[in-house]
């Protein structure tokens, strides 16, 4: 009988062991292992996030461009829905049945008890609305969310338009953006994006396990409070802005405008635009499709990626490098006979007489540049023709052409400045003077987008010193108060300001009863050029860059209207609203003008 | 006359009850209580005697069973014994009743609802199994060298066991495995468990590691036994060991083969949890889901537990059927290491008293239901918690006086005041053949 009670202790013994062994395990899993912990934590404790609202763009005159505004979205808790009146909700979303119960269809199979997000950037007008008349209605629920408000709704290619990020955007952030987030995907919105879209905070919340918030963790002592986005302020004139995209309303072309002291842009035209509003808030899938779709491309920034042949305002810059080589002065004669004799009449011209540079400037002689051009490549003072052509090149890329200015918005383009590789390429090095003649008069190979044209005019404006182009002025200080001027270089081109003051003249002249005669202000005396960029396609592309006033400049300006023919019958005049409307703020003298612009169409 | 007045008076004064159990069931009773509580007040801020809620149902539910208790208690100790055989027979009937009228439930039709209450007739039949059990070897000319008699036992064991899994509620079946430990409390080889539990290892390496490399194992330690029985066993031996050998051979491999087989066979839910056990992130929000829920919730209370009440984890519903078969997690996660290990400490010393009782019981029925009672309970304990720290496949029965559940609240403390009763009665027996 003793061995059966000993084996009653060996029952008691293995079922202690056996607990003994879950002990041991108990152990093992709370706390020498501490993933189980985590990741109970990581369940339990969901982040959300805080979006910032962004910083408002301010313009030249300190007054808000570009703000935010409240929208809504609707949630649904599929769980807790009732709805009442279909036909209702369906009129205030403005959305079909079938959309609507498509997406109540989604949160019922897979966000039941979550608020599952339905409808976006509802209106503040509607969101009233909708307070007032679902008030039945239950699971449902609204969250704040801001779109840009745009008080002057113009230069929609400056600002550029914003989106929510995708996946995409996260994982190529490095940790900068997280779900919710808004980038900024072209111009200003996205140049300044960091500084604009602020920093996202995140409060923390407690959810059970069908996900739904069931309240806050710790009484929000770990949150991170979101930081609101820092103001820029632009150099855009608005006003400006405004007149100008008037004046090119139905043209096809650009307008850069700039202060030549500062290098800010003052207005940035490019035609035919479109209004920033459209892609904001809940139409903006819809609008972007159509703006993208339009065979006019008024998603395509003309001033920064449209590149044209200079035509004959790039005599502007051959005349100012030729003067500083001593290859002419300012009492060089050419003849003219019609067309470059030494090159069989070509490039080809109107009769003119002999005549001296600034003659040749004001009634713009291509037989003279053709000249100048061809003694400036084969001067005796060169080594060769590539020491000529090179040392031609580099005043030109001095003066912005053929590089990129580095412009404080994305995807600019560098337009063409060949290189006398690019010629030996092309001719198999059997080149001179000759087979690149065109160049002299703008019409060659040379490729330059409206914002060089603008920055060369500008420098010539400021007797060859300039600071880039660019558009942001200041940012303001976190705190809110100050503006913070952004610092610039200052520099300089290799050109005496004597040969500067030269050139300058004859382009007053060419206002003056010029081929810019069109372009005469009372009172504001005007410098310009005209060119006209011959288009193998259709009608001719006019071109004017000019600037305001003579002595003391404040705005340079460069026009190209698409196939509108001489630049002196609409480039030129459209130029002259826009510096009376900047000079004296308002347009007077010009008013004619500007009817007859704002009504052609080319 | 006066003989039975003496019986009377002797009876009465016997009546000795268990204080020590009693005490230890009554804090088991109010951790478990508590612990529900932990789980459903979550819900909303009702009150704590809410009778619409978990915790206030189960408060009504320990109401009902305290009142049965103190009824075992007042019942004469013999009619146990007695009716022992109804018992068994109205349990079986039961059952077998509940296959065609039953309610289904998670796929298996083991309810009864009377009422608007459900009882599950197969706790009530381990009660009936244990008393029937205990009548039976408890007879003066039972033996276990009598194989016939031993069967018969067996027999008794596996009926009710069978019945139960035709009701598809395996766990509750598995249960009826555990008087195993009775019988080999009554002498049975200790051979047999031993050999149980070696199929057991070799039916889950199989599962674990396919039937190939089991039987090479198998065959490298038979053969390794076979070389060392050589030399230590006289040569003319040599055959009858080589059959000896031969046949375990035999029998493990074809288990081994035939548990492969199987498993194949088994319709992919329960196959599923059987391959969870081994690697539960192969289905993580499928079948693996319990338990990779049940490991995280028990795994986040840490050394003290997030406190009670505070465990945000099943709080929030992330482990499936926290209060009934997974009430352990809150334990776990809200009294952490400690408290774990005090519970299971808890259930040890009950373990123990029951086995003291039942030693000291001084009648063989009370011995025998002791036993039967304890590995009742330590099963349960074992197959639950085990189960919600990943240890044994999810087998969906509760834990004794913790799970939420009337059905077994009641059973439990039935199954355990007899034994309380019987116990208190050890005195009986001596006075009476005095």
């Amino acid at each position: 009988m003793d061995t059966l009670r000993i084996r009653g202790n060996v029952i008691l013994f293995i079922m202690g062991l056996c607990l003994l062994i879950y002990i041991g395990r108990l152990l093992s899993i709370q706390v020498l292992n501490q993933e189980y912990e985590q990741r109970a934590t990581r369940t339990v404790i969901k982040t959300r996030p805080i979006i910032p609202p962004r910083g408002n763009i301010y313009s030249r005159h300190g007054d808000i461009y570009v703000s935010n505004r409240p929208v809504f979205n609707l949630h649904i808790t599929a769980s807790e829905l009732y709805i009442p009146d279909t036909t209702l909700l369906l009129s205030l979303l403005d959305i079909s049945r079938e959309e609507l119960d498509a997406k109540i269809a989604v949160a019922r199979k897979k966000f039941s008890f979550k608020e599952y997000l339905i409808a976006r950037n509802i209106e503040k007008e509607t969101y009233g609305v909708m307070l007032e008349r679902l008030i039945d209605f239950r699971g449902i629920s609204f969250s704040v969310a801001n779109k840009r408000h745009y008080n002057h709704p113009v230069g929609g290619n400056v600002l550029g338009y914003i989106n929510e990020v995708g996946q995409a955007d996260i994982d190529a952030s490095n940790g900068r953006y997280r779900m919710g987030d808004l980038i900024g995907r072209t111009g200003i919105e996205r140049s300044q994006d960091t500084i604009l879209r602020g920093k996202q905070g995140n409060y923390k919340v407690l959810v059970n396990v069908t996900g739904k918030v069931v309240g806050p963790y710790a009484n929000g002592k770990f949150d991170d409070p979101a930081e609101k986005g820092q103001d820029i302020m632009l150099g855009i004139d608005t006003r400006l802005q405004e007149v100008g995209e008037k004046l090119m309303q139905g043209k096809k072309g650009s307008i850069v405008a700039i202060e030549p002291k500062s290098g800010e842009i003052l207005a940035f035209i490019s035609a035919p635009t479109y209004d920033p509003t459209a892609l904001t808030g809940k139409k903006f899938g819809e609008n972007f499709e159509r703006l993208k779709r339009d065979s006019l491309s008024p998603l395509f920034n003309r001033p920064l990626r449209a590149r044209y042949p200079p035509g004959s305002i790039f005599k502007i810059p051959l005349a100012l490098a030729a003067l500083e080589e001593n290859i002419i002065n300012p009492n060089t004669y050419y003849s003219c006979g019609g067309g470059f004799k030494r090159n069989r009449g070509k490039p080809g011209c109107r009769f003119h007489a002999p005549q001296k540079l600034k003659s040749a400037i004001r009634v713009s002689c291509n037989s003279y540049f053709a000249a100048t051009y061809y003694d400036f490549i084969h001067s005796k003072q060169y080594e060769d023709q590539y020491e000529g052509y090179n040392t031609w090149y580099r005043y030109m890329e001095e003066m912005g052409i053929g590089k990129e200015l580095n412009i404080d918005i994305p995807y600019e383009i560098k337009g063409l400045l060949p290189t006398a590789n690019y010629y030996d390429k092309l001719y198999r090095k059997r080149w001179n003077g000759m087979s690149i003649i065109s160049n002299s008069i703008g019409q060659g190979e040379i490729l330059m987008t409206p914002v060089q044209m603008a920055h060369m005019v500008s420098i010539v404006a400021n007797r060859g010193s300039y600071v880039y182009p660019h558009f942001v002025r200041a940012v303001r200080s976190k705190t809110g108060r100050d503006w913070i001027r952004i610092p610039h270089d200052q520099n300089r081109v290799s050109i005496s300001l004597k040969n500067f003051e030269l050139v300058i003249e004859a382009m007053e002249n060419v206002v003056n009863g010029g081929t810019a005669g069109r372009a005469y202000i009372s009172d504001i005396p005007i410098a310009g050029k005209t060119g006209t960029v011959e288009n193998p396609h259709g009608e001719d592309h006019a071109v004017f860059v000019g600037f305001a006033p003579v002595e003391q400049p404040r705005i340079a300006i460069a026009v190209v209207i698409e196939n509108a023919g001489g630049g002196g019958s609409w480039a030129a005049p459209t130029a002259s609203v826009l510096i009376e409307q900047y000079i004296r703020g308002e347009v007077k003298e010009k008013v004619w003008e500007q009817e007859r612009i704002k009504k052609v169409r080319f | 006359m006066i003989g039975q007045d003496m019986n009377e008076r002797s009876f009465q004064r016997s009546l000795n009850l268990d204080t020590l159990t009693l005490g230890i069931y009554s804090l088991l009773v109010l951790l478990g209580w508590l612990t529900v509580y932990s789980v459903s007040s979550s819900g909303g801020d009702l009150g704590a005697f809410d009778l619409g809620t978990a915790h206030g149902k189960q408060l009504i539910w320990i109401g009902v069973s305290l009142v049965v208790g103190i009824v075992i208690l007042a019942i004469d100790f013999r009619i146990f014994s007695t009716l022992a055989y109804v018992f068994y027979g109205a349990s079986i009937l039961l059952l077998i009743v509940t296959i065609f009228i039953g309610k289904e439930v998670n796929g298996a039709k083991a309810w009864l609802e009377i009422g608007g209450q459900r009882l599950q007739p197969a706790e009530f039949a381990k009660i009936a199994t244990a008393l029937a059990l205990a009548r039976f070897m408890s007879r003066q000319n039972f033996s276990m060298s009598n194989l016939s008699q031993v069967g018969l036992a067996v027999g008794m064991v596996l009926l009710p066991a069978l019945v139960v899994i035709f009701q598809n509620d395996t766990g509750s079946a598995l249960v009826f495995g555990s008087f195993v430990f009775v019988f080999f409390r009554e002498g049975l080889s200790p051979l047999l468990p031993l050999l149980g539990i070696a199929s057991g290892v070799v039916v889950l390496c199989t599962l674990y590691f396919t039937f190939f490399y089991v039987g090479l194992v198998l065959v490298g330690v038979i053969l390794l036994s076979l070389i060392i029985s050589y030399f230590l066993t006289s040569r003319k031996y040599f055959v009858r060991n080589l059959l000896i050998h031969l046949a375990f051979l035999g029998y493990f491999a074809g288990l081994s083969y035939g548990s492969e087989a199987l498993f194949e066979k088994l319709p992919p839910h329960q196959k599923i949890r059987i391959k969870v056990l081994f690697e539960p992130q192969t289905d993580p929000y499928g079948a693996g889901y319990n338990v990779i829920q049940s490991k995280i919730a028990i795994g986040s209370g840490y050394i003290y537990g997030k406190g009670y009440l505070n465990g945000n984890y099943t709080k929030y519903r992330f482990v499936p059927k926290q209060e009934t078969d997974f009430i352990y997690c809150t334990i776990g996660e809200e009294m952490g290491w400690v408290g774990s290990t005090l519970v299971l400490i808890l259930f040890f010393l009950f373990l123990a008293r029951l086995q003291f009782m039942s030693e000291n019981g001084k009648m063989g029925f009370t011995r025998i239901y002791g036993y039967a009672c304890m590995s009742i309970f330590f099963f349960h304990v074992l197959v639950n918690v085990g189960m919600t720290i990943g240890f044994i496949p999810v087998i969906g029965i509760p834990l004794p006086f913790f799970s939420y559940g009337g059905s077994a609240m009641l059973s439990f403390t039935i199954l355990l005041f007899i034994m309380i009763n019987l116990y208190a009665h050890r005195g009986t027996i001596l006075s009476r053949s005095l």
